[in-house]
């Protein structure tokens, strides 16, 4: 479906709901009517680092647009769960993972739209450890994960669900935080850790650069496909008029220079309606 | 445990670069290198005060105190993540300008730790003196071989110098076509990193064409007669190369003839307008040393078993406006790999 049409489409639905259930079901958020809108981003698995790039990236390109919003990005799951309560931002963008967990569900998290690279809604991620080390559990396994730092313990059991869900056993298991995949992928290969929970992308980018030192390692078990982190609405916090100005804002990103250098900041170059079905 | 491959230059060496810093371009780097490597001048002078610190407390939460060679903010950010991932109790201690060291061990000794954790040169010359049985874990020191410390079997630490293979994987991410890269060097002491840097840039594909400049005046003259061919120049840790009139000269060069210019050692060349830089990360830096700290305390390791270590990974920084200025095009789907990106 063209972005305009899918917009459309979903702006009826939007106003439709309305008329149904009244302008109750969209409560206002406690900002003021002309204060930029919010949208909250919490996803363990972005670089974390160009947290700061990324904002700037995404309010230099929400100034193209006549609709008003700003990117808050926060580095702990405490972090998020006080900015949703205490604020009531209009719109979240959160990792599956959160999306998924029970505490996230109490947030009343909306998926509207998921980011794709290349076509590709999910992605995954890959424990790899040293080419001759056979690993069954983690137990034990000093194994590094780029995680945010301000929580590292707590980020670090996040990080290791998938992974946990996949059927691996990671009771035990001494995460190293660090900052990037391919940090954790280095430690690997000059044995300072013992693992590495990467995604498969930076495998692939490690194999193309120095095909040498891909060749110490060996992916050991690979998650199932994770979704890309969606915009969601958050609870009744977002207004119709805000979920339609959002998703116009979104799906026109790939469509400016402002928003490509966005989306490349964010590993991926399009968004696309999200379905049910694309739940795992 | 690996370990960065080559000498670093000798402190009288690097000290000579710092003059020069505060007068022509003011890299904000010398002045960092300056604070972590001062330390090592400000030598303890007290003999007495033996020290009888205990033996690794193996009990289920050990005490480690932080010692800190000053209040220096580089300092907080491995701290903090330290103290969110140590296994144990930690406490921190910070010496002080003119604060004797006895008054320092006395604050060591109250807390009895099962390991001491130093930050910094005075701080690791302060445990090279007086503590012989606690195990020490150095970190955040400039060419820490300027200690002694092979004699010493309670030492580990972690360098402030990225390995080679560190730095290129990362540069190649950014460059992937360069294949052979000119270094200009002046201190003897590099020729050691370069020949390690030979043969393992070799497995990349990338050939390594160094000239030595006898001083930072002759850096020009080196260039000029280098053999033409190379696409891509690296300043390695070396006083020459690293001074300011030297750095801005290849940072000119590079740029005039449309090549990377990438640095070891600190970002703030790439802030001042090299390519790219790949330098220690301060938040690796802190889970580091946790984990070197859970191998000793939980795991029971040996201390010269966990031994010296390179730094995990490296800070990658990129300069988007250099990289524009050489028409060098960045892979967007690297561009999530960069720490930082400036100049966009």
């Amino acid at each position: 479906m063209a972005p305009a049409r899918w917009i459309l489409w979903f702006a009826c639905a939007v106003l439709s709901a309305t008329a149904l259930l009244g302008d109750s079901a969209f409560a206002a958020s406690p900002a003021g009517a002309n204060d930029p809108k919010m949208i909250v981003l919490y996803d363990p698995d972005a670089n974390h680092q160009a947290l700061g790039d990324i904002t700037a990236a995404f309010n230099a390109y929400a100034a193209t647009s006549e609709a008003r919003f700003t990117l808050q990005p926060v580095e702990s799951r405490t972090a998020f769960e006080t900015l949703l309560t205490e604020q009531r931002p209009p719109f979240a963008i959160v990792s599956s993972s959160t999306l998924r967990a029970p505490w996230g569900r109490e947030f009343g998290l909306n998926p509207l739209l998921v980011p794709s690279s290349k076509g590709d809604v999910f992605y995954r991620k890959a424990l790899v450890s040293n080419v001759a080390r056979l690993l069954t559990s983690l137990k034990g396994v000093s194994t590094a994960v780029a995680v945010i730092d301000v929580d590292p313990k707590a980020a670090a059991l996040d990080a290791l669900a998938p992974l946990t869900e996949a059927g691996f056993e990671t009771e035990g298991a001494i995460v190293v935080p660090v900052t990037k995949d391919i940090d954790a992928l280095l430690a690997l290969a000059f044995k300072q850790v013992d693992a590495a929970l990467v995604t498969t992308k930076s495998m692939d980018v490690l194999t193309r650069v120095n095909p040498a030192l891909s060749k110490l390692l060996k992916v050991t078990k690979e998650t199932a496909p994770l979704l890309r982190p969606p915009l969601c609405s958050v609870g009744t916090n977002a207004g119709p008029e805000d979920i339609v100005a959002v998703m116009q804002l979104f799906a026109q990103m790939n469509q400016t220079d402002a928003g490509q250098r966005l989306m490349s900041l964010l590993g991926f170059d399009a968004w696309t309606p999200y379905k049910k079905s694309m739940e795992p | 445990m690996t370990r960065a491959t080559g000498t670093a230059p000798r402190l009288s060496a690097r000290r000579a670069g710092l003059r020069g810093a505060h007068r022509a371009t003011g890299l904000a780097l010398l002045s960092i290198l300056f604070t972590l490597a001062s330390g090592s001048c400000a030598r303890v002078i007290h003999e007495h005060g033996s020290r009888t610190a205990e033996a690794a407390d193996q009990n289920a939460n050990p005490k480690i105190v932080i010692v800190q060679s000053s209040d220096n903010p580089l300092y907080r950010l491995p701290v903090r993540l330290f103290m969110a991932q140590a296994p144990g109790e930690v406490h921190t201690v910070t010496m002080r300008d003119g604060q004797p060291p006895k008054e320092t061990l006395r604050q060591i000794d109250a807390i009895a730790p099962a390991l001491v954790v130093t930050l910094g040169a005075k701080a690791l010359s302060l445990a090279q003196k007086y503590i012989s049985n606690t195990p020490v874990l150095f970190a955040m020191v400039l060419n820490h071989r300027r200690f002694d410390l092979s004699d010493r079997p309670n030492f580990m630490g972690i360098e402030l110098e990225t390995p080679t293979m560190t730095e290129f994987t990362q540069f190649k991410m950014i460059a992937p076509t360069m294949h052979r890269i000119l270094v200009i060097y002046g201190d003897p002491g590099t020729e050691a990193l370069l020949e390690g840097a030979r043969i393992e840039l070799a497995t990349l594909g990338i050939e390594v064409q160094a000239s030595r400049a006898m001083d930072v005046q002759d850096v020009g003259r080196t260039y000029a007669e280098s053999t033409p061919g190379f696409d891509g120049i690296w300043v390695p840790n070396d006083a020459v190369a690293m001074a300011p009139e030297a750095f801005r000269f290849l940072a000119d060069a590079a740029l005039r003839d449309k090549i990377p210019l990438m640095c070891s050692l600190s970002e703030t060349f790439a802030r001042e307008g090299a390519l790219m830089s790949v330098s220690v990360d301060f938040r690796n830096l802190g889970s580091q040393a946790a984990l070197m700290a859970t191998r000793l305390l939980v795991q029971h390791e040996n201390v010269k078993d966990i031994g010296v270590q390179s730094p995990l990974g490296g800070r990658l920084v990129v300069n988007f406006a250099t990289a524009s200025k050489i028409d060098l095009t960045i892979d967007a789907e690297i561009i999530p790999f960069i720490n930082e990106i400036i100049g966009n």
